[in-house]
């Protein structure tokens, strides 16, 4: 173990400073571990940013040949499960809880935002660093079932609880402001667009052409229920 | 500059542009990338709040679910958001709000897709620049800053283009015109339509995650938020 976990920690935080496709993350990689570069043999690293911790700390204790080792063995782990925790569930999370804040805190938002995110995200990046420079068996444990698995199935309920509470504040805002039918032409179209979506999540520009439509679908129900044109401001 | 917006605030716009594009991937996400966080901040800056918060909110529901993964690379929605502030507050004295909305979205949302050329582009020179880097010596500080500065630069100039575009907008009044007298409810219509995206998004998600224990949890939770919401709406003055 060479490097403090803060200072790790740190410089782990500009992993993707570097990015390209041939080498990804490998810049920022040995950038951080303050490592000599290997030239051309040096190894593709490419793993989740947040958990690339535990192959810092692995790298930090045993020094930057264990990386080709590591890539083979638990970069597909760390890639998989860093994304589903971090942008599936972390993020949303932090979305949801920064949109609820806006609701009743206005532009609080961003800050109720900032304070969900920043805390778990650097205590995830601290924690995969500690584990990476404990050794092989705390790597292992951590990936197994009972380390970080487990606190994805605690972060799917809340995430959960969250949607849920957004969708109950926000329907029954609607409701009362007497945009009831735009509520339920909104609803009605989960359903259909869940149909397209269900294969092509991916497709941001699909994304927008769907929110647009959707919109534009609330707005004619708005225009047609009693709410709608009145004719015009006077300037 | 912005057609009539100050000196300073467009700098800063211009700054905060430029942090958010790096802090999306390059400077280590600290969660100024967020389109959430991105539009508050920019309308505190532009002294339009409100539409810094529904700017921000309608590109976070949309980009709700962001996967970059594999180096896969994805619009940048913070500067969108910024763009679309930006925009908004200079063509609402024009148009209304009914026009400014929407025209502000789709600038941002043009200049997001505009940020995934430019950051293949960035990363093509962070390849170029690795082949400089002397073996057997660690990685200089350098190449750090070097990948730093091409998301910098670009969200720093995307801002620039939307504060140049808005200005011209105004300043040659293509947009005036009845406009400003069209009364529809715009802003619950594109929030609807962006939630409704959000909803789906998360649905899919939970195909893959959740079980039903986890509807019923979502379920209670809706009707505690919705009774919530009714108390709120009962208590507030």
């Amino acid at each position: 173990m060479k490097a403090r976990p803060h200072i790790l920690l740190l410089r782990g935080l500009f992993l993707e400073s570097g990015f390209h496709p041939a080498g990804k993350q490998r810049v920022g990689f040995f950038w951080a571990l303050r490592e000599p570069w290997p030239g051309r043999d040096a190894p593709v690293v490419n793993a989740n940013p947040t958990l690339a911790g535990y192959a810092l700390g692995w790298a930090d204790r045993a020094g930057a040949r264990v990386v080709p080792g590591f890539h083979a063995s638990l970069f597909p782990v760390l890639g998989a499960l860093g994304d589903r925790i971090v942008y599936a569930m972390l993020r949303p999370i932090a979305v949801l809880a920064g949109l609820l804040g806006g609701a009743f805190l206005g532009n609080a938002a961003a800050l109720v935002l900032l304070l969900v995110y920043n805390p778990a995200e650097l205590y995830l990046r601290l924690r995969s660093i500690r584990a990476g420079q404990a050794g092989d068996a705390a790597v292992a444990s951590d990936l197994s079932r009972g380390g970080l698995p487990r606190s994805g199935r605690v972060l799917v309920r809340v995430l959960a609880l969250l949607a849920g509470l957004a969708a109950g504040i926000w329907g029954m805002g609607e409701v009362l402001d007497g945009r009831g039918l735009g509520l339920l032409v909104a609803a009605a179209c989960v359903l259909p667009l869940h149909a397209v979506l269900r294969r092509r999540t991916g497709s941001v520009w699909l994304l927008l052409a769907l929110g647009t439509g959707v919109g534009l679908a609330v707005l004619v129900t708005h225009w047609l229920s009693a709410t709608g044109p009145t004719g015009g401001d006077k300037p | 500059m912005g057609g009539g917006m100050e000196v300073g605030a467009a700098i800063l716009l211009c700054l905060l542009g430029g942090l958010c594009a790096a802090d999306t991937r390059a400077a280590g996400g600290r969660g100024f990338h967020f389109p959430l966080v991105a539009g508050v901040l920019a309308g505190w800056i532009a002294r339009d709040p409100a539409a810094g918060l529904v700017c921000g909110a309608w590109f976070q529901l949309v980009w709700i679910l962001p996967m970059p993964v594999g180096g896969t690379i994805l619009p940048d929605a913070s500067t969108a958001a910024i763009a679309a502030v930006i925009m908004r507050a200079t063509l609402a004295p024009v148009t209304g709000e009914a026009l400014a909305l929407p025209l502000a979205l789709a600038l941002g949302t043009a200049l997001a897709a505009a940020s995934v050329p430019a950051e293949r582009v960035a990363r093509r020179w962070n390849a170029r620049k690795e082949a400089s880097i002397a073996a057997g010596r660690p990685v200089p500080a350098s190449a750090v800053c070097v990948g730093l500065a091409g998301p910098f630069l670009r969200g720093l100039l995307s801002v620039a283009l939307a504060i140049a575009a808005g200005g011209a907008l105004r300043e040659t009044g293509p947009l005036a015109g009845p406009w400003v007298h069209l009364r529809a409810p715009v802003i619950p219509a594109l929030l609807a339509g962006a939630a409704a995206v959000a909803a789906t998004q998360l649905l899919v998600r939970a195909r893959l995650e959740a079980g039903r224990a986890m509807w019923a949890w979502f379920l209670a939770a809706a009707l505690a938020g919705a009774a919530s919401r009714l108390v709120w709406s009962t208590l507030r003055p």
